[in-house]
């Protein structure tokens, strides 16, 4: 005879402390930082009135940017908080730290070979698809290591690469505010601060490193899921969205379409259009499985029809709470379909069998107001 | 129960050591390489006596150097300014362009100009900015010059204003206390070479 679970045993932590990945994650970052810190500390004292500016625009940035990430990125619910910090901390240290000392070493490679007209025109489109693309990816792939519940499908990936990319560019904004500021000759700094912000999050933001990040991100998640593919095609599919975020990036930093409405809007909404066309190709393709899965435990018996229609959106789900009292009756279903997604999600990669999720079905009943918790899912 | 082995993610049991480790070595060969590739290239350019380089934003700033001086390509770009090295000393011409808020004056340009150097003296470098004093070139009327140390560097700072006040090129002169003096005339020679397009035009 098999215990039934407890719930709680099937809504683990994402994140396992005792990964290598974790680690080097927090490594990365803590080196990325101190490398940051020694260019940006000493602009930030020098200019105190632009380092104010910055924590305020980009302070609000960080609100919007993972509120709308998270609400709008990923079908069914937004990726666990853990996995959340983590992808911003990589992006905004880790990435942006190490890029600031690649590209520096690439800038002068392209500075040293080339005439100062053509190095001044093409370095940053030869410096950063390369070194910021790796460097951002590198996160999302570390990500896929720290757990395995992190990233299992492409939606995990995109997610997760458009918050690497945030923190990025967040960070990157950050140091161009002071950047603005020394190109100005230091006249005027919180002017020139504010109209590097305006450039760059109120003109162009909207089709930087967090579109390109999370294209690249979607090739990651399709990699690393049990899809059940082959590994050939897994590979191709993430080496192309690599390489398609290297364009957008190549493009976005080109001297081609430079100076009025192209290159002001056109290159940002060129990135944000290709993101848009891999953001509903990925998610139908997770809905399409999504509603499998829903069907074939609607059919076994685990979840009811009516709660497997109401499960796959946040609206929906609010919308069937409300219809029992506030109280111990609505935490107790509130708890129920924690544990039906945590089982549905479990199933979203399509490799392992169907019956590998018993432990989570043993939850979702154990979880049943008026069922009696007599074990654990552990067996 | 064996969480990687089921939780649909192919990054499981070894793969967890060997994929982290991977994604470090990739990125510290990356760095490495990028680290090397310069070394095997030439740092500087040397220029003929006589080039003009034109400079800044709309390319409308030019400077002449005379006989002997190499270009640093990795401290220049034609948009943000040149650095030419003789020997010790170093002449670093930047261009400044005025496109957020209009300076009150170029007493504000040389203010500015200091609080850039509060940037190095936060690193930890040691500069000593003096006080300035009127200075016109052959081309620019109503700038500014002053002394400049930098930790063991001395020389001099500059602030050469376009006429209608929308840009401005700023310049160290430094070099170690007893370098060549017909270096530093050749140096002062970049500086009065300095010109806007229109003062060209005008002259």
């Amino acid at each position: 005879m098999t215990a039934i679970a407890r719930p709680e045993t099937a809504v683990r932590p994402a994140v396992d402390v005792k990964s290598l990945a974790l680690w080097a994650m927090i490594a990365g970052s803590a080196f990325g930082l101190w490398n940051l810190g020694k260019s940006m500390l000493p602009m930030a004292l020098a200019f105190p009135e632009s380092a104010v500016l910055n924590v305020a625009v980009l302070g609000v940035c960080l609100v919007v940017g993972v509120w709308l990430a998270r609400r709008t990125m990923r079908p069914v619910q937004a990726p666990p908080w853990s996995g959340t910090w983590l992808a911003l901390m990589w992006g905004g240290f880790a990435a942006c730290g190490l890029a600031l000392l690649m590209n520096t070493r690439t800038f002068s490679i392209w500075s040293r070979t080339f005439d100062l007209g053509t190095a001044g025109d093409w370095s940053a489109a030869l410096t950063a698809p390369l070194n910021e693309e790796v460097a951002k990816i590198a996160g999302v792939v570390l990500l896929a290591a720290v757990s395995t519940r992190l990233i299992r499908s492409a939606a995990d990936g995109l997610v997760y690469g458009a918050l690497v990319g945030f923190g990025f560019q967040l960070v990157e904004n950050f140091l161009y505010g002071f950047n603005g500021a020394i190109m100005a000759g230091g006249v005027e700094p919180f002017a020139t601060t504010l109209q590097t912000l305006v450039v760059r999050v109120g003109l162009t933001g909207f089709g930087s490193h967090w579109a390109m990040t999370a294209v690249a991100g979607a090739g990651i998640g399709y990699l690393v899921s049990n899809s059940g593919r082959s590994a050939a095609r897994r590979v191709w599919v993430a080496l192309g969205c690599l390489l398609l975020a290297m364009w957008m990036h190549f493009l976005f930093d080109s001297p081609w379409f430079d100076g009025g409405f192209a290159g002001a809007i056109g290159k940002p909404l060129f990135n944000f259009v290709i993101l848009l066309v891999v953001f509903f190709t990925v998610r139908r393709g997770f809905r399409a499985r999504w509603a499998q899965v829903s069907a074939e435990e609607v059919a076994a018996g685990v979840l009811s029809e009516d709660e497997a229609r109401g499960l796959s959106r946040r609206r929906s789900r609010r919308r069937y709470l409300r219809a029992f009292r506030p109280g111990p009756e609505r935490e107790a279903q509130r708890r129920l379909q924690r544990v039906q997604l945590a089982l549905l999600e479990e199933r979203v990669p399509e490799l392992p069998p169907f019956e590998a999720a018993r432990p989570w079905r043993d939850a979702v009943a154990a979880a049943r107001p008026g069922t009696t918790e007599v074990g654990s899912a552990a067996t | 129960m064996d969480d990687f082995n089921r939780a649909g993610n192919a990054v499981h049991g070894a793969r967890r050591i060997w994929a982290p480790l991977a994604v470090a070595g990739a990125l510290l060969a990356l760095t490495a390489v990028e680290g090397l590739i310069p070394k095997a290239l030439p740092a500087g350019e040397e220029l003929p006596a006589g080039t003009v380089i034109e400079f800044g934003n709309e390319r409308d700033v030019s400077a002449q150097v005379g006989e002997g001086w190499i270009l640093d390509k990795d401290a220049s770009s034609l948009d943000s300014g040149l650095t030419f090295v003789q020997g010790d000393v170093s002449v670093q011409l930047s261009y400044i362009g005025f496109n957020a808020a209009e300076p009150d004056g170029v007493e504000a340009v040389w203010q500015g100009m200091d609080r850039v150097f509060d940037v190095e003296r936060y690193s930890g470098v040691a500069v000593d900015l003096g006080e300035p004093t009127e200075f016109d070139t052959k081309w620019i009327e109503g700038g500014l010059t002053g002394t400049l140390q930098v930790d063991n560097r001395i020389g001099t700072a500059f602030v050469l204003p376009a006429a209608d006040g929308t840009e401005a090129v700023e310049a160290r002169v430094l070099g170690p206390l007893h370098a060549r003096a017909e270096v530093w005339d050749s140096a002062m020679a970049i500086i009065d070479s300095v010109a806007f397009d229109d003062e060209e035009q005008q002259a």
